[in-house]
């Protein structure tokens, strides 16, 4: 394709914006950085900015002597984000196929079923009664994984609107036609078809699980099964109510500013180191997408 | 309708045929089941009085009382026109901003670029509100934000900004959109990447310029996504992201007339008296407001485009 | 439409099924545990929580600990205790959901605050009959008798104050190193006005230093006042006034001089701007050089101490600006309960009386094992063992304040070996208010109460750190509350309180 003088000023237009917003997304992060390895009493005093008079690690060092608490939450989380992603894709997968149909019996009762509990909610009483007693996982690695992450029926109801919008039906028929069962054709079209939107369910459901606290705070009360947020959550809280309770225990010195960041940088890292994977899928995706024509 | 003419035999076939289909969703509804429609029983402690002993089906009726304090003051209209108004305006500008950036994305010609930029948009959505709130407070915090630091430095006056209601209508979108803008628009790059290129091909081939293959080809494959959004954005409209409004303002008293939406209300109302019936009571209604909206709008879908409708 | 409804209908239906056999699951051991009280049967084990306002120690430290308890009360009383120790931040969340489903929690801290609430959801038992019958010790153990049933609901004994000072007393620190290099006497220090002439004085000869690291969390320190309606409701009982009437305490003489000063400050930028919706603690601005001074509640024997420590040892001088006053709030922050859930109430009693009169047991609930977490020096009192301190022990809660009876503990060498007799004596010095032991129950005007707190949310820390001008806000702030139904909720906090005064004859 030859490109026009015109597509050509779009696409620098295009580049000129983007990096304009992305100089906007990304300089918070960084003024956060610089604010967890800022000596807490320059901080208090000179304010928050990008080049500090006075550099310290006092924070990492902090959360480093809490030793190895911190790899263990770090193991939990990865393999709970690990799992949980995996299991949630599959499922929303395998409902999202059969409701993208237009013609499967009782579609519109299901699709209801599925938007009426985005509306409403039980409440967290009888979720959390269900749970412990009737299910019992409390402080299990379960409680990590079920409760409202397996499952969104929001991701449900955009993947099916995907799957039905990208997916013409035609390719349903003909493989019908060559006598493909229904399980055949989730595998050989539905799955490498809906690879884009898959890929963005899993980045989202991994996010979820990656930053849930909740099931922790409701679930969990084994400190040896909590997850990196519950551990960073816990250790932000205490300093808190350390403080508003006046009684300081006798170890005294606690770097709070700098330590929240810190502790806020500690938790993003990892999916940071990992954003460039991810991205690689997404271009995958487009390739795929160009494939199937 | 026809299909119950049908012999008995051909249904039971037909039925056969879409077993496989059942079967694959049975997973999805046996999790609903459990998370969500066997709690949703506790959607009767609106009308009760909880206590242990009785559960939640032996407490005490009390009619509509749990739900009087959502009427009884003058701050009613007040957080009902925040809630109803910020949420009208983010899910404007983040299905604008979202389309925009999702469009803006995909016609980088340079790859390394494109990359970067699909990552950094949703760079935000890792961050839980907590530490966005941490981020505003390094820029807006009277004495040692880095916003009066500039001002000061160009001879300005320091602004207790925590104080002063005038620009949080303006923040609180800005970091709504910094925050939530990200998540539509990657779902906005997949459903584009999705397209099939040919189309742009033709479009191409027929004359079309950038602008109008964007306007023929890829809005029109956008559409559905985004009235799905829409219509699940308005379940949710008289709910308010409580960090945004709670944690992002520190809490301050005097910019409440623009931050206090229902959640806060209900929040800050209920610290020394947790009820149960009441919590549950406000989230009732909330439900209640985003359902039937959600039925008027899904109904005129149903009349304006029938797939697009949710239902 | 019909559809839709039938649809909604049948869901509701089979989730009411449904949870029908979750209650039911649920209810059945409770009632199997209160047959059984004879010899010879399995020994009960008591589920027994404790709040901690910092990061709770490992479980095997925890492990440890609870079988030297066991080693104790397995023979004396065919008990076994399990403990848990939970960091303050999850106990927020997890206990009120676990009392709302009805977990057996035998013996837990409570929220003295939460009580009413938590007594109307019948979340916890009525101790009374169960301490005359089973904890005949423990009114003993305070400093008077009338403390023990300080947490009760119209007669409804729902928790065991724990055992520290009674009393809050309007207090201030300043920073010694400055004083020391002016030469300045704080002695005779008592009034808003000789702090303020105090900091005219400091401000002059330390331009750039905030004279006051405002705290926007209290309510105004030097206000004498019983809050008797809960900590987001301004009315309650002014303290010097010799009456049990109900006054909104922001449109007293006492609020409003508070207010002016600190308006006064913070115009003149003595006080940092932000201080309204600061969520930074005061003893950072004190640890970091920035401030002079601030104002307290905790005037008692360790409070010098304790504030040193918050400020990572900055030296302060501590100044008592008035007499210490105990109310119901001030005396019992914690209590300890027993839960709706408890398999058998009475045992759980027993327990903790055994619990609040046993120094061996409070020893090791506080400070661990001997030999491991601590060992007893030459005057008698504890220490860690060589080369060890409390990040590397196990088990050292230190936190006595927040435990069953720490007058029962052996002191910490860092404080006087007398110290629980300093507190018993400083208790008895405060000036009780009217009210103490009395308790609101917010019930009737649940939604007066809620529509209060917002108007309280709205003005209160502003006014409090003199970030508006009082004259102008104090009268709007008085005026939205009556809007909100203020006048009523008064009226029904005053009718408890009489009622309540007249059951006590």
């Amino acid at each position: 394709m030859v490109k026009s003088k015109q597509d050509k000023r779009f696409e620098l237009f295009a580049s000129i914006v983007m990096i304009l917003v992305m100089a906007v997304i990304i300089f918070p992060f960084v003024l956060l950085f610089v604010s967890s390895i800022t000596d807490e009493n320059t901080l208090l005093i000179n304010g928050y900015s990008i080049f500090p008079k006075k550099l310290s690690l006092d924070a990492y060092k902090y959360i480093w002597n809490s030793g190895s608490v911190i790899m263990r939450a770090y193991a939990t989380t990865v393999c709970i984000t690990l799992v949980g992603t995996i299991c949630h894709v599959a499922i929303v997968a395998l409902v999202a196929y059969p409701l993208s149909l237009r013609n499967l019996p009782g579609k519109r009762v299901f699709n209801f079923l599925i938007l009426f509990t985005i509306l409403f909610h039980g409440g967290l009483v009888p979720t959390y009664m269900i749970y412990t007693t009737v299910l019992h996982i409390k402080d299990t690695y379960l409680a990590l994984l079920v409760p409202n992450l397996l499952f969104s029926s929001f991701n449900a109801i955009i993947v099916r609107t995907y799957l039905r919008t990208n997916v013409p039906s035609e390719l349903y028929e003909s493989a019908k036609i060559d006598g493909a069962s229904e399980f055949r054709i989730f595998r050989e079209i539905v799955l490498p078809l809906g690879k884009p939107i898959f890929v963005t369910i899993a980045v989202f459901a991994g996010l979820n699980y990656w930053n849930d606290w909740t099931n922790g705070l409701y679930y969990i009360s084994d400190s040896s099964k909590y997850s990196i947020q519950q551990l960073l959550n816990v250790m932000v809280k205490n300093i808190q109510y350390l403080t508003q309770y006046g009684r300081a225990p006798a170890n005294g010195a606690i770097p709070s500013i700098g330590l929240r960041m810190a502790i806020a940088f500690i938790a993003m890292l990892p999916i940071l180191i990992m954003y460039p994977f991810l991205t690689k899928y997404f271009e995958k995706g487009i390739t795929l997408g160009s494939v199937k024509g | 309708m026809s299909k119950n003419s049908k012999p008995l035999r051909l249904r039971a076939q037909r039925f056969k045929g879409y077993l496989p289909l059942y079967l694959m969703m049975l997973p999805a509804f046996v999790y609903l089941l459990i998370n969500n429609y066997w709690p949703m029983s506790g959607l009767v402690l609106a009308f009760k009085k909880y206590t242990v002993q009785g559960g939640i089906w032996g407490s005490q009726w009390v009619g509509l009382r749990n739900f009087q304090f959502l009427f009884r003051n003058n701050e009613t209209a007040v957080m009902v026109r925040n809630t109803l108004c910020y949420n009208l305006a983010f899910m404007v500008i983040n299905v604008i901003v979202g389309v925009f950036l999702a469009i803006l994305i995909t016609e980088i010609g340079n790859k390394t670029l494109r990359k970067l930029a699909q990552s950094s948009v949703l760079l935000p959505f890792v961050v839980s509100i907590i530490i966005v709130s941490y981020m505003v407070r390094a820029f807006l915090d009277a004495d040692t934000g880095l916003l009066n630091s500039l001002i000061v430095a160009w001879g300005g006056k320091k602004t207790s900004w925590y104080d002063t209601p005038g620009p949080w209508p303006f923040i609180l979108t800005l970091v709504n959109t910094w925050k939530g803008a990200g998540y539509g628009c990657i779902l906005y790059i997949s459903t584009i990447m999705g397209i099939d290129p040919s189309l742009y091909e033709v479009a191409h081939l027929s004359g079309a310029s950038k602008l109008q293959s964007i306007r023929y080809v890829t809005l029109p494959y956008l559409k559905p996504t985004i009235i799905t959004m829409v219509l699940l954005n308005m379940g949710r409209i008289f709910n308010s992201d409580f960090g945004l409004f709670f944690q992002v303002p520190q809490n301050s008293g005097m910019i409440m007339d623009v931050t206090q939406t229902i959640d806060t209300f209900v929040y800050r109302g209920l610290i020394v008296q947790p009820n149960i019936g009441m919590t549950a009571a406000a989230s009732f209604l909330q439900s209640c407001i985003g359902f039937a909206l959600v039925l008027a709008f899904n109904a005129i879908t149903r009349k304006v485009s029938r797939d697009d409708a949710l239902f | 439409m019909k559809k839709v409804l039938c649809i909604i209908l049948s869901i509701l239906m089979v989730a009411g099924m449904l949870a029908g056999c979750g209650q039911k699951a649920d209810t059945k051991p409770a009632a199997q545990g209160n047959a059984a009280a004879n010899s010879g049967e399995e020994p009960y084990e008591v589920h027994m929580l404790i709040a901690l306002p910092a990061t709770a120690p490992d479980s095997a430290a925890v492990e440890r600990v609870m079988n030297a308890v066991n080693a104790i009360t397995l023979p004396k009383l065919n008990m076994t205790l399990k403990l848990e120790v939970m960091p303050f931040s999850m106990y927020l969340e997890q206990v009120p959901l676990q009392l709302s489903s009805g977990a057996s929690l035998d013996i837990f801290t409570a929220i003295s605050q939460m009580g009413p609430s938590w007594v109307n959801a019948g979340y916890l038992l009525d101790l009374t009959d169960l301490m005359a019958e089973y904890g005949k010790d423990i009114p003993g153990t305070y400093s008077s008798p009338e403390l023990a049933t300080v947490c009760n609901l119209n007669g409804y004994l729902y928790g065991l104050p724990v055992h520290k000072e009674t009393c809050q007393q309007p207090t201030m620190f300043l920073r010694t190193d400055i004083l020391e290099k002016h030469n300045l006497d704080v002695s005779n220090i008592r009034t808003l006005a000789d702090v303020d002439a105090l900091f005219e004085k400091v401000s002059q000869l330390e331009p750039d230093m905030w004279m006051v690291a405002a705290d926007n969390t209290a309510q105004g320190k030097t206000v004498e006042a019983d809050f008797i309606g809960g900590s987001t409701i301004t009315a309650g009982l002014l303290l010097n006034r010799d009456n049990t009437e109900v006054v909104e305490i922001v449109g007293s003489e006492e609020f409003r001089e508070w207010c002016d000063y600190h308006y006064k400050w913070y115009t003149k930028g003595w006080i940092n701007s932000g201080a309204a919706s600061d969520t930074e603690s005061y003893y950072s601005y004190i640890k970091s050089g920035q401030a002079f001074s601030f104002f307290s509640d905790y005037g008692h024997p360790l409070s010098l101490a304790d504030q040193q420590a918050n400020c990572s040892g900055t030296p302060l001088t501590m100044v008592q600006l008035d007499t210490p006053y105990c109310t119901t709030n001030s005396s019992a922050v914690f209590c300890y309960s027993i839960g709706a859930g408890s398999k058998d109430p009475a045992k759980a009693m027993t327990m903790l009386n055994e619990i609040m009169t046993s120094t061996e047991l409070m020893n090791l609930l506080n400070w661990g094992v001997e030999g491991e977490d601590y060992v007893v020096n030459a005057d008698g009192l504890l220490d860690f063992p060589e080369g060890k301190d409390a990040s590397t022990v196990g088990y050292h809660l230190n936190a006595g304040w927040i435990l069953p009876n720490q007058f029962k503990c052996t002191p910490w060498c860092t404080s006087p070996a007398d110290i629980y007799d300093q507190f018993m004596d400083y208790n008895a010095t405060a000036v009780n208010s009217p009210a103490l032991g009395f308790r609101f129950d917010p019930d009737p005007v649940s939604d007066i109460v809620s529509a209060v707190s917002n108007v309280r949310s709205k003005y209160y820390k502003a006014l409090i750190v003199g970030a508006v001008d009082p004259a102008e806000y104090i009268p709007k702030y008085l005026e939205e509350l009556d809007a909100a139904g203020n006048q009523e909720l008064i009226a029904e906090i005053q009718r408890q309180l009489d009622e309540w005064l007249a059951s006590k004859g």
